[in-house]
């Protein structure tokens, strides 16, 4: 005998109650009063990839007209089995948080205060600044006359926030410019 | 968890449901009774020496419920058993159909209604032999059905609890009943550990509760257990604003939904059928809304 999912559905669905409460004596309205008052909210689960570390967990997050609203471990995903680790549970902070900044800022050297500058502002400057820096200090050789193409006055710091893509572009940008001072705050 | 205790947990969260939500006072007054009588037959039943089945791997293995295409006439007197308790307090329960319940006891009591055919009608879903049945007893086929399901609810419980273990620890995985073949009333999501020092927010595990015969097995989050679709653009929940624990999650593939009770943070977890009565609110806005119940139940037909 091979059954099929479909005729499973079948029987199932089949075996519906086609009484209402109405008909078997109850009344309905007092709840259907209360449901009308309700205000309905929701949300999409989607399945995505923590994006904190190689273990790449699985994570529920909840979407609601396209914004993170809730994030939990996905339970059916079998090296976590829903667990996730502190960074990960916060990842929602990662998306909602009133503490983000979403332009840059600028602290000139010796003020106190920050600036908001535009991304055309900023890049130029960190271009500028890198660019000169790199010019002065470019080393081909060392002191033993050995080959080393780097350049020692530039230190980048990454922020634990940063996730695996952003990581390996940031490194493969810095090991191109000759860059060898790089550390993680994760580390401090 | 012995009978004493179940029937407690079964009146302590009735009484929190009617304290939260008043006006559920009438349902809960129909079904709390029924519920508890549910229980107490399983409980009799399993005294009496009706025992669970050994589970078949072979068959769990191809997903087939153990008792969708079974004989089910050595279950004939265990079921009469049950029909004897629970029809009078559906009587009780349900005036509107009382007297077609008085009809079918009788029945029942005078031999004049094949108990094998009647059970397995159910299972099935013969729609055709339950309306045979019916019109020979001279009862409406949807009591007869609703009875009967009822009555064979405590019988299912009773020889399929193996049955269901084998199958969670086996990863069932469908939609579907392992014991009966019956789609789902209600999903609970708990959580899949305790937090510590190290792993926290641990995912809601979502656990499918049988609209036929309450047995319960695991089944994923991500997917309609209706129509097995998993795109996540067709698939969404809804819940009374600042409520997220009374959850309807919905597919639009199939215009479907399952009424849930999110547990994974809750201390104590609710007793299953009264969770699906706490949403018969959302019931009543997710059929206003044109989506169907996963499966019908006594409790989530609305009037139109």
């Amino acid at each position: 005998m091979d059954i099929s999912r479909r005729s499973f559905l079948k029987v199932a669905g089949a075996g519906t109650v086609g009484l209402t409460l109405g008909q078997l004596g109850l009344d309905l309205r007092p709840v259907a009063a209360h449901a009308y008052a309700m205000k309905i909210d929701g949300a999409r689960e989607v399945i995505s990839i923590c994006p904190f570390c190689s273990c790449c967990c699985n994570v529920l997050m909840h979407v609601k007209d396209g914004t993170v609203v809730n994030v939990e471990g996905d339970p059916d995903y079998p090296v976590s089995q829903g667990a996730l680790c502190a960074k990960g549970a916060a990842l929602l902070t990662m998306h909602v948080n009133d503490h983000r900044l979403t332009k840059p800022l600028y602290r000139a050297p010796g003020s106190a205060h920050w600036e908001e500058k535009d991304w055309d502002w900023t890049l130029a400057r960190i271009a500028r600044r890198l660019k000169d820096t790199r010019d002065r200090d470019f080393k081909t050789v060392n002191d033993k006359g050995q080959t080393v193409n780097r350049v020692e006055s530039i230190f980048q710091l990454g922020t634990s926030q940063m996730d695996n893509e952003e990581c390996a572009v940031s490194h493969q940008m810095l090991r191109g410019l000759g860059v060898v001072h790089i550390d993680h705050q994760a580390r401090i | 968890m012995d009978r004493s205790q179940e029937l407690e947990r079964l009146r302590t969260w009735t009484e929190r449901l009617r304290t939260e939500n008043a006006s559920l006072a009438g349902v809960l007054d129909a079904f709390a009774p029924l519920f508890a009588e549910l229980l107490k037959t399983r409980a009799a039943l399993l005294a009496a020496g009706l025992s669970p089945v050994d589970p078949d791997p072979q068959r769990l293995a191809r997903r087939l419920p153990r008792f969708v295409d079974a004989p089910l006439g050595e279950y004939a007197q265990a079921f009469l058993a049950s029909a004897r308790r629970i029809l009078p307090v559906m009587a009780r329960s349900f005036p509107g159909i009382s007297e077609d319940l008085r009809k079918l006891m009788y029945a029942l009591e005078s031999d004049a209604v094949d108990s094998a055919a009647l059970m397995e009608g159910v299972v099935r879903g013969d729609e055709a032999a339950l309306a045979r049945q019916a019109k020979s007893l001279g009862v409406d086929a949807r009591s007869l059905e609703l009875a009967a399901g009822l009555a064979l609810r405590p019988v299912l419980e009773a020889v399929g609890s193996e049955v269901a273990r084998a199958a969670t620890l086996g990863a069932w995985g469908q939609g579907y009943c392992p014991v009966c073949g019956a789609l789902p009333a209600l999903a609970i999501l708990r959580s899949s550990g305790q937090d510590d020092a190290y792993l926290k927010n641990h995912g809601g595990q979502r656990w499918l509760h049988c609209s036929r015969c309450a047995a319960q097995w695991r089944f994923q989050r991500h997917a309609c257990p209706h129509c097995g679709n998993e795109e996540h653009g067709t698939l969404e929940y809804r819940h009374p604003e600042g409520r997220a624990e009374a959850r309807a999650d919905l597919c639009r593939k199939c215009n479907r939904y399952l009424a849930t009770c999110d547990a994974s943070g809750a201390l104590d977890e609710p007793v299953a059928d009264v969770a699906a009565l706490g949403l018969l609110p959302m019931d009543v806005v997710m059929q206003r809304d044109g989506f169907a119940p996963v499966a019908r139940t006594a409790w989530n037909s609305l009037d139109p």
